[in-house]
């Protein structure tokens, strides 16, 4: 019997069982997935969006600034980076909200801490041990037929949902060959625990359980009709093209999971040549855009939410290497079919600088709380931070 | 320089670790003799957790005539600054990666691909040296600072600079953490990699201040501002690699000769200043001290231990053999409630497994291809964090790549093997053991009592391939 760890926490908990939550439960969306996008390193955002009606991003970026002449403008002060060009579709659609000047308050600027502070929802100087995911499907279990509360692609890093004890599968290359070697495993015990021999003893079961299910989809035989290969693009590390593709290939057989976590390496871009960037958003755009063709293809756009995040942005100055030091706010995105598209939020002005770091204008918890209130109906008061009204 | 003169002054004054130091083992010496012998499986656990994973019958019968410090002395006495195989040095090509211009596409493509070889010799090189060695710990300790003081082969590009880090890991990795911190932070790989090259006066770039401070010292949150690494950022211009000879050469026309503040303290500092300033802080040590007791003894460590243990690691002039063998010595890491809660990583559950089941000949490029996919390819770590490690190595991917590395080991050990991808196994002592007593067999193979009803009452071979294929074998 699989997810019984899950049904039993939930017996035993009298929070759980409160009226309240299964109200809340009931009038959840359980039929929606995000899918949630890192950007590790640190994404430059203001060469992602780029301010380039102001003079002083051109003064502090006299070698990176991306050309005036060269962004894709959105309005008479923003424009997008070039290599964005595969998504203007889904802007001129309205299916692409822009977050701008996401961050918080006492900014950290750890790789470590920083991605920490994203992915538990913390405060800057709080330490939350698991991720914002799975305190949201502690509350408010995935439904019992779901393959997993999450389905971690690129590299084995949970994110939010660290410290799950729920299902999760992560798959890497190869995945259909993969699952048929984990389908023969025998599923063994489960136990409660924070111990290394429960930890074990759930990962050797989530796998059995998911590549069951997985394959009884019959994922391997999905056919998208749509290319997610990226020419002329030779990042190292796993392409977010083709984890859009699996990603797109899991939902269209009909996996059921309320996330996928893509990951992409790359972002800190110290000391890299400003083309490294364009091939990584470049990346980045052409995944979303074949993986909204399928969806919309396939009639899911409206059952898909894509949301990007990173560990911090870049400081405005550029340093003396073609690069940007660690920095604070930066812009990330919404796409899907649901998403009420145009801007959010505010680019934090140059000219008003913490110590040379952007000043954060909307918390990051709003986009989250966007994402648990409005995309999937959970009860509001999850973060005390308002959501964004940008999901229809 | 201004800035050293009033660092020496202050040092007279604080109990700093930065007193030089040679590998010195005073702290070995006793106890001469002892009364109690160990036992096997405290024997067993020490062996585990210093080496591989596992211990074989040899080396837990080498430590049955020994008391428990006695024994604990041996382990940390057999660790060497040097490595038993001659490195491969020949096959590194020397000069610095920049000296030379690649102008062309091909150029730039024939050096990358000559980069790709050295490196897998070196891997392999390394791997050879874990498989053979009569001192598994010297390795893991090499890992355990290659993953603290992370640097990719992959973004550093040069066999070379790759290659003299992890000498300096080697030379330095039971030895004094002042002279490992400053060795490392003036090797051109770090320079390379954390950008320290191209910090220079007037442009600095804070990625190796951050890093010195947050990842290799004093630890993320403790005790520092971003205004430190600023400042620190400053006193580090200058630093670099020599095109010629890739060594370390201070250029004092790119060092920024300002007065900085760091750490509370004023003065002209350069980057010798920020590193001896860094080894003063009333707190170094304790980061340090807690991630050696998550490497050996526990994910969870104790505070009161670890503060007693920092503190006297301060005293010792931040020695780290008097540290590990306080770690070794703990009561925590003596509990019996401690065995089997840490997880084996990749390189212990592939060397560990091929050391125990006595495989030789074994090719090292398949090795290497098993612990890249379990997710630790040595000399490419993920990141500047290094390796998570404990619950990060198990995920269900690699629980999955784990039982295939453990099916194809264990087939090949079958006497009517018809591939044997990992060379020649020799399991007959263990076989011999298994048909002797099958519990014995369990207690040397397991940390704890197996979780999948496995029956001990298999013979020999398939007995072994029980106990390995149970899922408590992931654990150490």
């Amino acid at each position: 019997m699989k997810r019984r760890e899950f049904l039993g926490l939930a017996a035993a908990s009298p929070l759980l069982l409160s009226p309240f939550t299964l109200v809340a439960q009931a009038a959840a969306h359980w039929d929606r997935t995000l899918v949630l996008v890192e950007l590790n390193g640190g994404n430059d955002g203001l060469n992602t969006v780029v301010p380039y009606a102001d003079p002083i991003y051109y003064d502090l970026r006299p070698k990176i600034a991306i050309p005036r002449d060269k962004v894709l403008q959105l309005d008479e002060k923003l424009g997008l980076h070039p290599s964005f060009e595969p998504l203007m579709p889904l802007w001129r659609d309205r299916d692409m909200a822009i977050v701008q000047g996401l961050g918080y308050p006492n900014p950290n600027l750890s790789h470590f801490r920083g991605i920490d502070i994203w992915n538990t929802a913390s405060d800057s100087k709080e330490f939350i041990k698991d991720g914002w995911l799975s305190r949201l499907f502690d509350r408010y279990p995935p439904p019992a037929d779901f393959t997993a509360n999450g389905v971690i692609l690129g590299r084995n890093v949970m994110g939010p949902l660290q410290g799950s004890k729920g299902p999760t599968v992560s798959l890497l290359r190869n995945p259909e060959r993969m699952l048929k070697q984990a389908s023969r495993i025998r599923r063994g015990p489960v136990r409660e625990g924070d111990d290394a021999l429960s930890h074990v003893l759930r990962k050797r079961a989530h796998l059995r359980d998911a590549a069951g299910d997985i394959l009884a989809k019959r994922v391997d035989s999905v056919e998208l009709g749509v290319s997610f290969s990226t020419d002329g693009i030779t990042l190292p590390g796993p392409s977010l093209g083709e984890q859009f593709e699996i990603s797109a290939r899991l939902l269209v057989a009909g996996v059921k999971t309320p996330l996928i976590k893509l990951y992409r390496i790359k972002f800190d871009t110290h000391a890299d040549p400003p083309e490294l960037h364009a091939e990584l958003l470049a990346e980045l755009a052409s995944g979303v855009a074949a993986f909204a063709k399928v969806m919309r293809a396939k009639g899911l756009w409206d059952k898909v939410l894509v949301m990007t995040y990173s560990e911090f942005g870049r400081r405005p100055k550029e340093n003396f290497s073609l690069g940007t030091d660690h920095g604070t706010a930066a812009p990330h995105f919404l796409f899907g079919g649901r998403v009420k598209g145009g801007l959010y939020g505010a680019q934090p002005p140059l000219d008003d600088l913490d110590n040379g770091n952007l000043k954060h204008r909307l918390h990051f918890r709003s986009l989250l709380a966007t994402v648990v209130s409005e995309w999937w109906g959970f009860d509001g008061a999850f973060f005390k931070e308002r959501p964004l009204g940008a999901i229809a | 320089m201004l800035g050293r003169c009033f660092i020496l002054v202050v040092a007279a004054f604080v109990a700093a670790c930065t007193s030089p130091t040679s590998y010195d083992t005073g702290y070995l010496k006793r106890p001469l003799t002892c009364e109690t012998s160990i036992t096997f499986d405290e024997a067993r656990h020490l062996l585990a957790r210093t080496g591989f994973g596992v211990a074989t019958p040899a080396e837990i019968e080498g430590l049955r005539p020994l008391c428990y410090e006695q024994a604990v002395n041996k382990v940390l006495g057999g660790v060497r600054p040097i490595s038993l195989l001659p490195p491969p040095e020949s096959k590194i090509s020397s000069g610095e990666p920049n000296s030379v211009k690649r102008v062309t596409a091909a150029e730039r493509k024939a050096y990358n691909v000559a980069t790709r070889q050295e490196m897998a010799a070196l891997k392999q090189w390394w791997i050879r040296e874990m498989l053979m060695t009569d001192s598994p710990l010297t390795e893991r300790l090499v890992v355990f600072w290659h993953g603290h003081f992370a640097t990719e082969a992959s973004k550093v590009k040069s066999s070379r600079m790759m290659y003299e880090q992890h000498m300096v890991l080697r030379r330095n990795a039971l030895g004094s953490f002042a002279d490992l911190l400053s060795d490392v932070s003036k090797g051109a790989a770090m320079l390379y990699y954390l950008d320290g090259q191209k910090n220079v006066k007037g442009r600095p770039n804070e990625n190796f201040a951050r890093e010195v401070m947050e990842l290799h010292s004093m630890g993320e949150g403790r005790g520092y501002t971003e205004q430190d690494i600023r400042e620190g950022a400053r006193a580090f211009t200058g630093w670099k690699v020599n095109a010629q000879t890739g060594k370390f050469r201070f250029a004092f026309n790119s060092h920024d000769r300002q007065e900085k503040t760091f750490l509370g303290r004023t003065g002209y500092f350069d980057g010798d200043d920020v590193l001896d300033i860094i080894l003063e802080q009333p707190g170094i040590g304790t980061f340090i001290t807690e991630k050696l007791w998550r490497e050996f003894v526990s994910p969870d460590p104790d505070p009161g231990e670890v503060k007693r243990l920092a503190a006297q690691f301060r005293e010792s002039g931040c020695r780290l053999g008097p540290l590990l063998k306080g770690l070794l010595m703990s009561r925590q890491f003596r509990d019996p409630a401690n065995r089997g809660v840490l997880i084996k990583s990749p390189v212990d559950l592939a060397i560990g497994t091929l050391r125990l089941l006595r495989f030789s000949d074994v090719p090292a490029k398949q090795v290497h291809g098993v612990q890249k996919r379990l997710g630790q390819d040595l000399f490419d770590p993920p990141d500047v964090t290094g390796w998570r490690g404990a619950g990060a190595w198990v995920t269900t991917t690699t629980t999955l790549f784990r039982r295939q590395f453990l099916l194809s080991v264990l087939r090949s050990a079958r006497p009517k093997a018809t591939k044997r991808p990992y060379g020649r196994p020799d399991p007959n002592p263990l076989v011999a053991k298994a048909q002797g007593s099958p519990e014995g067999l369990r207690k040397l193979i397991l940390a704890l009592d197996p979780v999948m009803t496995v029956s001990t009452k298999g013979e020999g071979l398939k007995l072994i391939e029980n106990l390995m294929l149970d899922p408590v074998y992931q654990l150490k």
